[in-house]
């Protein structure tokens, strides 16, 4: 897939990820994988990104004998979804064009 | 390689990174080499498995370098805006803390003195209208963009705008003064005070409305003279009979000219007093 493609696509499956539960790098990338293929050095790009956009804060919890990093997405991230999910019969249009099957 | 060595060499890659920065980072992938070690790879796996060094180096300045121009890319038309809303907002200030203009002095019927604003004070109203116009469109592209300085500030100047506004409508004071004086009344009102005045010989209070020609003609000794022409002494002010208002034109000049009937003790006195454009005494005439 597109590399600028895929990137946009990444982001959007992290907050679909965290739309559901709060989530920490490794889950995430997990949850992901049966969707569309992402690494670890993928995804911390992409994590940190988002908390910048303020998208998506985090938290640390203790597990065995050390902290893991939770993320939690935010009201913009959720907001960030919505958006999408309004535009998501455009997008189906035009995926469906591109890939050659017009409507 | 171990987790330590991994650790390591990441961080002197990320050595152009803030500290907090290289921090987080790598926690990161400390947490991403344990998670797979917790699900049953080996230390050297879980290493490989972050992929190259190099490369994460290189994706995470990348993204810096992207962040960074991003925060640059303004639209020209917001910087015009935030120009145009800083312009407004200091001539509303200057605005605000200029003096009245038309400041008279105004004698009412009981003789005392009183100063007034004559004309309207004129509202910079257009300039309130525009400042609040612009601002609203700040704070609408700091909400869409979500960039929280640009919308307090937007917020912030439109505060001062309204505040501003207040005490130029609610001050009580300009209220009461700002008295939209018909020209007749003025007309009738200062020629009353001017006869009164006249009477009194306390003409300094006359000069103040009056052209600068008129000044010497105002002043104590011609004054004096003018009335001991018409009787050596006026006695009090006893009755006026009503005051004619007639406008004319000479010279393509407007002129009042107000005329009227006294009588002191001693003497009948008709006055006539002229006022130019600017409701300046021009012309006293006494007979």
């Amino acid at each position: 897939m597109d590399t600028q493609l895929r990137k946009g696509l990444l982001e959007l499956c992290v907050l679909a990820v965290l739309r559901e539960h709060d989530s920490y790098g490794y889950q995430i990338i997990k949850e992901i994988s049966e969707y569309i293929d992402i690494s670890e050095s993928t995804l911390y790009p992409i994590l940190r990104r988002l908390e910048s956009e303020e998208k998506v804060v985090t938290y640390n919890t203790q597990y065995n004998n050390r902290i893991r990093k939770y993320h939690k997405i935010s009201e913009k991230g959720l907001h960030t979804l919505e958006e999408f999910s309004r535009e998501k019969e455009t997008l189906i249009r035009i995926i469906d064009w591109v890939g050659g099957n017009k409507t | 390689m171990t987790k330590q060595e991994f650790i390591k060499e990441l961080n002197e890659e990320l050595a152009s990174l803030s500290t907090e920065e290289r921090k987080k980072c790598l926690a990161y992938y400390e947490e991403a080499i344990d998670d797979l070690i917790d699900d049953g790879w080996s230390e050297a796996e879980a290493c490989s498995k972050q992929g190259s060094i190099k490369d994460i180096a290189e994706e995470i300045t990348n993204e810096r370098m992207e962040a960074q121009n991003k925060k640059r890319k303004r639209p020209t038309w917001f910087y015009a805006i935030v120009v145009c809303c800083i312009l407004t907002f200091v001539s509303v200030i200057i605005m605000m803390l200029m003096p009245d203009k038309g400041t008279l002095t105004y004698m009412n019927t009981e003789g005392n003195t009183a100063s007034f604003v004559a004309a309207k004070v004129k509202e910079p109203i257009v300039l309130y209208i525009v400042a609040s116009v612009l601002n609203v469109l700040l704070i609408i592209y700091g909400a869409k963009k979500q960039i929280k300085k640009v919308l307090l500030s937007g917020v912030c100047l439109m505060l001062c705008i309204v505040i501003g506004y207040i005490p130029s409508h609610m001050n009580p004071l300009k209220q009461e003064e700002i008295t939209e004086v018909s020209d007749e009344d003025y007309y009738r009102n200062t020629t009353a005070s001017i006869v009164y005045a006249i009477f009194d010989d306390d003409f300094s209070n006359i000069a103040p409305i009056a052209t600068e020609d008129m000044q010497f003609v105002l002043a104590d000794e011609t004054m004096k003279a003018a009335k001991a022409q018409i009787a050596t002494d006026w006695g009090p002010f006893v009755s006026m009979g009503s005051i004619y208002i007639e406008y004319v034109n000479e010279n393509g000049r407007e002129y009042a000219v107000a005329s009227v009937v006294t009588s002191g003790e001693h003497v009948n006195v008709s006055f006539t007093v002229v006022y130019d454009e600017l409701r300046q005494v021009a012309g006293l005439y006494m007979k």
